[in-house]
């Protein structure tokens, strides 16, 4: 009750301080919030979710609403370790090309249909199918044939053994959807077996979810969600300080920490997606290892992450997977030598240094432009010129994907598994290699024995070689990790903030 | 920012009693605009000649955000960059993109209009629906589709921009050229066998330039401020180079903890436009006797 | 028949509407060509990077599906056709026809343009007049220097720190609320309306009080006015019904100027206020290269513009007949 009296004093004074015209025309109704206990809890994200469709949904907020109303066979933990879902983990056979998955009993899709044997296999078979052109086909390359033997276990049969396939399983990219609806009204109205039950979605502005009461796992937290579309980060924070929104996840430090007061919690979590500065090997201005090698040593890395993230980030190398992660002191020059740097210069015969371009996203995350303009200064002091050319995010994309630029400030996604992160990077045969420029015989032999190999230790030596190989070579200059801070109001009970913000554990929140 | 335009003005009568800067400096606005453009214009000047106390550039992480004092008046950016150097340097940026998209757009403009306005017709037909396609285009959508279009450089930020104030400029010319066409001593020109064409140029043009002048101030302004928002909007002048609009957009997230960051690039894009209206309103009031200024 | 066809087409009314046409086509073929010269295209703004593990034959489906693989000249064309059969397209990305789209869209950007000139014209008139009322004194003074201080700020500066001050020391942010359209809410529709009109409404206030300002200077000088004070007709009567009336010709063309780029123009502070307007949806269009989206908006915006300006000429007409003759 005083609440609400002091929220009506402020209003007052709000528009008294606005004084116009309108102001007297304008009541002060609405804006405090009369949010009920069971939600909605508002979710501010930055752009629209526009792909409806879970497998091919790219753009990280459509993946963030689908995950609360898809459910997949399996799960990540907080250690980005395979767990059940749908399905428990599944018996493997001896050869390590059959797996045998047991779906929990009882559930149903939000319209009210059994979740069965069928779904799974129609799911897979469709990510599959060329035409469907879902994102997950290449990951699932290995898959031979699904069969459903019975209504509670699929069968997956393999050509070749996989040890990314349980992570592959995971996530919104192979959610299994109803075999009885046809995609092309899934891509309007989603139906899942997640938490939460898509209602309606108004373009541009907000997704409204409600809680689906037969959820497997059990009954979830809030009755509903609203994911609500707030572009501009500084509005954001204001609605997150005027209480209009009770969660949002921002990728820079101070816009998090200027949304911090009484009411706002801001925790900070790791990402897996790394920051880099791409060479190009095959192009003509970095096919000599030497001048790759310059710039690996005439950078700081601390010194970026200072400047470009504000100190919020840590120095990486190639691989982040936290099971297999790379250790950033081993490449050459782990700390930034000059001398290092002008004698791989002269070793290259351009001893007064060289000059090349990097193109540079607009658009398409914060840091950025910072990354380069700090790395432009650094690299200034060992005589290499670096040209920044910046470009609008599709243009940066079809550029990045066609391969045609000599270096590129990037940020990659990278995924629980290393094979799924790197093998269309590095192997001679994968999609992207045009796009990293640098493959060998060595690389191609490691991945393949990568993704054959089951044993965790022995996988993570494989990993080790490949990562130190791309280091030596200096492939790339692996920079930083970033993080995410998820800004929740103190009304949102139970949520647990774990690495590269995924959330998953949105089912659990409650509001107060 | 919505563009405006001014109402065509009638020809002033060629006589004038004193010079016109000095007619300026007694004008109230005037004065005062003369005063800040030149303020601000010499800024500009030292930032594009390169004479600044700081290499606007240059990093110096040690020097990081640091709040203005003696060494750095505007204080330091995340990078130790010195702010006012960078202030100085975005000027600079923002008065050569205005000025070249203005003087763009004012010479391509003022041709056309003079051609639709003394030719009358068919080129004045086609004319008119080519500034009517402009004008009908809501214009910082126009300037950011040019912007995103082209290769991101300066040169394109200013074709950008001198696209969008092209039609005005076509307008403000062809109004008095309809009433110039008919004034004695263009006809008298016209007989005694001068070309059409050197008429136009050698008398019809003289007597429009105080409408021109009053125009290409108060469009350098809106230069500014549009050249300033498609920054913005991230369609502006590329980094590393200094921007007045890019300084403020990057300076928002940043300002709870430094809030010079915004005030610097802020109150200088303000002051300078501030500065070219008060100088263009001076200069309309001085060249313009019917805008009633002060008399 | 020849002469009356001759005196149709050079009749004004006719030739205004043939150059409303064809400055309609105008602005489609530009922007159709702006669009096609952008880089990117809708396949590599919805994919991503993940676009580079489509396959030859998948990515040829897709551009069959967005219609990319026709001809230029077929593809405006058939976008063309669509518009005079009332098709102004599909948006995937929103899931909804781009005409359903602009329905919800244009009321939300007509009320802020109209709010925006109602709040211009009762700050701008009167600011002009007191201006006017005698010209070089203080209150001129004042009056000029106001205007000319919020004709410099930039909108999205003093949208953004307008709305962030209010946020932050009063906790008062209406437009962190889903938008309430007019119909469905109104108090609350009005309070999400308020910043982004006052900003926009500040801003063009201070055109329309020069305008204001020099009409009333201009008319003051001629000579009716004149005759009609030495024949003694009180000052205050004489400024109502002459002064003011003729002044409002030149504030009736710059307001329907102003309200026309309104219409377009408010992409900045419907972006800074999370307006769900017009300018916003072009914006958003052009992003994820929805080439029908953007073309079909920026048409609509066009016709409001024309259908402004003839609105404009009309009233001036009819104020002035003399107009007619030029």
């Amino acid at each position: 009750m005083l609440r609400r009296h002091r929220r009506t004093l402020r209003c007052l004074i709000a528009a008294g301080t606005a004084a116009t015209a309108l102001a007297t025309a304008t009541a002060c109704s609405g804006t405090a919030s009369s949010r009920g206990a069971n939600g909605p809890l508002v979710f501010g994200i930055s752009a629209d979710a526009t792909q409806l469709l879970p497998w091919t949904a790219t753009a990280v907020q459509s993946q963030q609403v689908l995950g609360q109303v898809y459910s997949s066979l399996l799960d990540l933990d907080s250690e980005l370790v395979p767990v059940d879902g749908l399905a428990e983990l599944p018996a493997v056979s001896k050869d390590g090309l059959s797996y045998t998955f047991t779906l929990k009993s009882g559930v149903t899709f939000t319209d009210g249909s059994a979740l069965d044997s069928t779904d799974v296999k129609y799911s897979i078979d469709k990510i599959l199918s060329p035409g469907t052109k879902a994102v997950a086909r290449t990951s699932l390359s290995a898959v031979q044939r699904v069969t459903a033997p019975d209504a509670r276990h699929v069968v997956i049969k393999l050509r070749a053994p996989d040890a990314s396939l349980l992570t592959a399983l995971t996530g919104v990219n192979t959610a299994i959807l109803p075999s009885g609806t046809s995609l092309d009204r899934l891509k309007s109205k989603p139906v899942g077996s997640g938490p939460y039950a898509f209602e309606n979605r108004t373009p541009n502005q907000s997704i409204t979810l409600v809680r689906n009461a037969d959820y497997f796992r059990g009954k979830p937290g809030l009755g509903s969600l609203e994911f609500r579309v707030i572009q501009d980060d500084a509005s954001m924070v204001s609605a997150l300080r005027s209480g209009t929104v009770d969660m949002a996840i921002f990728d820079n430090s101070v816009t998090a920490k200027s949304a911090k007061s009484a009411d706002v919690t801001v925790h900070t979590v790791d990402q897996l997606d790394y920051h880099a500065l791409q060479l190009r090997a095959d192009s003509s201005t970095f096919r000599n290892k030497d001048v790759r090698l310059a710039v690996q040593c005439a950078i700081d890395r601390e010194q970026v992450v200072k400047t470009a993230a504000l100190g919020q980030g840590d120095v990486a190398g190639p691989i982040t997977s936290p099971a297999y992660a790379s250790d950033p002191a081993a490449r050459p020059c782990p700390a930034r030598d000059l001398n290092a740097a002008k004698k791989h210069l002269a070793d290259a015969g351009k001893p007064k240094g060289f000059t090349f371009t990097a193109i540079v996203p607009q658009g398409l995350y914060s840091s950025a432009a910072n990354e380069a303009q700090n790395i432009q200064a650094q690299l200034a002091d060992a005589g290499i010129t670096m040209k920044i050319e910046t470009l609008d995010s599709s243009a940066y994309v079809d550029r990045w994907l066609a391969g045609t630029f000599d270096a590129a400030i990037a940020l990659n996604g990278a995924g629980a598994d290393p094979a799924t992160t790197y093998t269309r990077y590095f192997t001679s045969g994968g999609n992207f290699n045009k796009v990293a420029g640098y493959h060998s015989a060595s690389l191609d032999k490691l991945f393949t024995e990568g993704i054959a190999t089951t044993d965790p230790a022995a996988r993570k030596a494989v990993y080790q070689k490949i990562s130190r190989e791309l280091e030596d070579q200096a492939a790339w200059i692996w920079l930083y990790t970033g993080r995410s801070y998820i800004a929740a109001n103190t009304r949102v009970n139970g949520f647990q903030p774990i690495a590269d913000a995924d959330l998953q554990s949105l089912w659990e929140t409650k509001v107060a | 920012m919505s563009a405006l335009v001014e109402q065509p003005v009638a020809p002033a009568a060629p006589v004038r009693r004193e010079p016109v800067l000095r007619a300026l400096v007694r004008n109230r606005s005037g004065l005062i605009g003369t005063v800040l453009t030149l303020i601000v214009v010499a800024t500009a000047v030292a930032g594009l000649a390169g004479a600044l106390p700081y290499d606007p550039s240059a990093q110096d992480v040690a020097a990081a955000l640091q709040s203005p004092s003696g060494g750095h008046w505007f204080g330091t950016d995340q990078f130790g960059r010195d702010v006012f150097s960078r202030v100085a340097s975005g000027l600079g940026s923002s008065l050569l993109v205005a000025g070249v998209s203005v003087a763009v757009s004012g010479t391509l403009g003022v041709v056309l209009g003079i051609l639709a306005g003394y030719y009358g017709g068919v080129m004045d037909r086609v004319i008119g629906v080519l500034t009517n396609v402009l004008f009908a285009f809501p214009s910082l959508l126009l300037a950011l589709a040019l912007a995103a279009t082209l290769d991101r450089s300066r040169q394109t930020v200013s074709v950008a921009i001198a696209v969008v104030y092209l039609p005005i400029f076509v307008r403000v010319a062809r109004g008095p050229v309809l009433t110039l066409r008919s004034a004695d001593y263009v006809t008298a020109a016209t007989a005694i066998g001068q070309r059409r064409l050197a008429t136009l140029f050698t008398h019809v043009l003289p007597n429009m330039r105080s409408i021109i002048v009053v125009q290409v101030t108060l469009t350098l302004s809106w230069a500014v401020l549009t050249e300033a928002s498609l920054s913005f909007l991230g369609f502006g002048t590329p980094p590393p180079a200094a921007s007045l609009g890019v300084m403020v957009y990057d300076a928002r997230t940043l300002s709870s903890i430094a809030p010079w960051l915004l005030a610097g690039p802020g109150i200088a894009l303000i002051v300078f436009v501030i500065g070219l209206n008060m100088f263009g309103a001076g200069l309309r009031d001085v060249l313009d006797p019917r805008s009633g200024g002060r008399r | 028949m020849k002469s009356t066809l001759r005196h149709l087409t050079g009749h004004p009314v006719t030739r205004r509407l043939g150059e409303a046409v064809l400055t309609l086509l105008g602005v489609s073929v530009l922007t159709f060509l702006l669009l096609r010269v952008l880089p990117g295209d809708q396949i590599t703004a919805s994919y991503g990077i993940d676009a580079g593990d489509l396959t030859g034959s998948q990515l040829a489906q897709l551009r069959a599906y967005y219609g990319l693989d026709k001809p230029l000249a077929e593809q405006f064309l058939s976008w063309l056709g669509g518009v005079f059969t009332g098709n102004l397209g599909y948006s995937s990305n929103a899931g909804q026809s781009v005409a359903d789209m602009t329905a919800h869209a244009l009321p939300v950007t007509l009320e802020l343009a109209v709010l925006a000139i109602v709040l211009a014209l009762v700050i701008g008139i009167p600011g002009g007049l007191i201006a006017a009322s005698r010209p070089g004194a203080l209150r001129d003074g004042v009056a000029q220097s106001a205007s000319l201080l919020v004709l410099s700020a930039p909108v999205f500066l003093t949208g953004t720190v307008l709305a962030g001050v209010l946020a932050d020391s009063f906790g008062w942010n209406p437009n962190g609320e889903t938008f309430a359209p007019l119909t469905e809410d109104l108090p609350l529709n009005l309070q999400q309306m308020l910043l982004p009109a006052l900003v926009l409404g500040v801003s063009i206030a201070s055109p329309i009080m020069q305008t204001t300002r020099t009409a009333i200077l201009d008319i003051r000088s001629e000579d009716f006015i004149r005759t009609a004070r030495a024949k003694g007709v009180p000052e205050r009567a004489l400024h109502v019904r002459h002064v003011l009336r003729n002044a409002l010709i030149p504030i009736v063309t710059m307001s329907g100027l102003q309200f026309g780029f309104l219409l377009g123009g408010a992409v900045v502070v419907e972006q800074i206020f999370s307006l769900p307007g017009i300018g916003r949806q072009v914006l958003l269009g052009m992003g994820q290269k929805e080439y029908s989206v953007v073309q079909s908006t920026v048409l609509v915006i066009a016709v409001m513009f024309v259908l402004v300006n003839l609105l404009t000429d009309l009233v001036y007409r009819m104020v002035d007949p003399r107009v007619w003759s030029r």
